[in-house]
């Protein structure tokens, strides 16, 4: 890499971007639910069961199963690893921010 | 007149014609962080090169050359590379000289820099929850809160418009705080922020605490003992003023304080997991303290900020139904607070007027509390 300071241009000067990296890791991505089915995660606002429920029905009526909401416990927190854990298995589409 | 873009133009001109801009170009570095332009720009395009790039909170700022980040850099002890935090899930690692041209951006001096560090550390602390804080549509700003001798040691105002000052280091430290909200979980995160109305603290919120206080400092709350140095930073709202210019006693004050605390729209009656500041500011605090001490001043509020759970639920504050997770109690007084620590206190103000603040807490994160080097 070349290194900045050799930059011997004495009419440049250089700014410092204040914003990191994001570095991405390897990560595997399945392309296209392995069934028509979708699971929503519920933040537990307090809209959140009036939008599942009437988003379920909508989806049950167009022939497409909805399985049990994944449910944080606090909206503001990261998803907690057992709960990530559970979304990555699930072999459906899972849908996130589905309220507020 | 020449209007800036004019003057920009008229360079632009001169520079193709002295030396093809391909040239300064080819001799940018290929690390992006890095940008190279010809030093005949001047300071005002500098930061408009800051503005365009996204890196401002929409005022000017003190564009980051290398040189000023250096500095920086050493004064918070810190290595161009040295990863100072990590936001999980997003795979954001923060870095010394991200944290140092913030620093320089937001107009810090390099004395500054054991409290730059401490900040840093503070915000970028897990249990700070970072990207909660940038995206919540609660709209939180970052509060620094200093105490101990940090007031006298740099210099920050602890007296009149305490939550407002405009001296250079509560201006630029809070400043501070929120640029390394801004580039570290929005710029390089979220991309957006969504606070359905936020507060002028998002552009900067530092409060010192005066350096001789009626009770322990602000950072004895938290475990620190009294002749620390220290900050603390909460995600907070937005002030509520406390007005009682008649009050004799301490329980008239705090009565008074009580019913700010527990106003029907308060976000904790929701969530109850964070946790409101009470300013009090010194002639408030002569009355209060004359009867109280924080331990006994915190009972009584924690007895007093209450309302009816069914009002609230009238009110559609809090669910009606069942709702473990909310613990709603029909027929029961409700408390804003699940936990007495929750509410802490602050001595700052100036030493006229009959007033205090309250500053409810976000409710999505831990508020957290760093030592300043000495």
């Amino acid at each position: 890499m070349t290194d900045e300071r050799d930059c011997a241009d004495s009419s440049c000067e250089i700014l410092v971007s204040p914003i990191p990296r994001v570095r991405p890791r390897p990560l595997a991505v399945r392309r296209q639910p392995a069934r028509r089915k979708v699971t929503f995660v519920d933040s537990g606002k307090p809209n959140s069961d009036r939008i599942l429920a009437l988003a379920q029905r909508a989806l049950e009526d167009r022939g497409i199963e909805v399985g049990a909401p994944l449910r944080k416990l606090r909206a503001s927190r990261l998803m907690d690893d057992a709960l990530l854990a559970r979304a990555a298995a699930d072999d459906g589409l899972v849908v996130l921010a589905v309220n507020d | 007149m020449t209007t800036l873009r004019g003057a920009r133009a008229s360079w632009q001109a001169r520079s193709i014609t002295a030396r093809p801009l391909a040239a300064a170009t080819a001799l940018a570095p290929r690390d992006q962080r890095l940008l190279c332009y010809p030093r005949a720009l001047s300071l005002i395009e500098d930061i408009e090169v800051c503005h365009e790039r996204g890196w401002t909170d929409g005022l000017p700022v003190v564009p980051p050359y290398r040189p000023l980040v250096e500095r920086m850099l050493a004064s918070i002890a810190a290595g161009w590379d040295e990863v100072l935090g990590e936001l999980p899930r997003q795979n954001i690692e923060v870095r010394g000289c991200e944290i140092a041209a913030a620093a320089v951006m937001a107009g810090c001096d390099p004395s500054y820099g054991p409290i730059v560090r401490a900040i840093a550390d503070a915000v970028l602390d897990p249990a700070f929850n970072l990207n909660g804080v940038a995206v919540t549509t609660g709209g939180a700003a970052i509060l620094v809160i200093t105490s101990g001798s940090c007031a006298a040691r740099f210099g920050l105002a602890h007296g009149a418009n305490a939550l407002g000052t405009a001296t250079r280091s509560n201006a630029t430290l809070g400043r501070f705080a929120a640029f390394v909200r801004r580039s570290c979980a929005v710029a390089a995160g979220s991309a957006e922020e969504f606070g359905a109305v936020g507060h002028p603290g998002r552009l900067g919120f530092c409060v010192a605490e005066h350096p001789s206080t009626t009770w322990t400092p602000y950072h004895t709350q938290f475990g620190l003992e009294p002749g620390a140095l220290a900050i603390t930073v909460h995600a907070s709202e937005g002030p509520n003023s406390i007005n009682n210019h008649y009050a004799e006693t301490g329980e008239q004050l705090l009565e008074t304080i009580a019913d700010c605390v527990a106003h029907a729209g308060t976000t904790n009656f929701y969530y109850r997991y964070s946790g409101q500041v009470v300013v009090l500011a010194p002639e408030h605090m002569r009355v209060i303290g004359a009867s109280f001490t924080r331990e006994r001043a915190r009972e009584f509020l924690l007895a007093h900020a209450v309302r009816s759970t069914d009002e609230l639920c009238r009110l559609g504050r809090i669910p009606r139904a069942p709702d473990p997770t909310r613990e709603v109690r029909p027929g029961t007084p409700r408390s804003p607070f699940a936990r007495p620590e929750q509410l802490t206190f602050l001595e700052a103000g100036g030493p006229a007027g009959k007033f205090s603040a309250v500053i409810p807490l976000w409710v999505g994160n831990h508020s957290i509390t760093r030592r300043v080097a000495a």
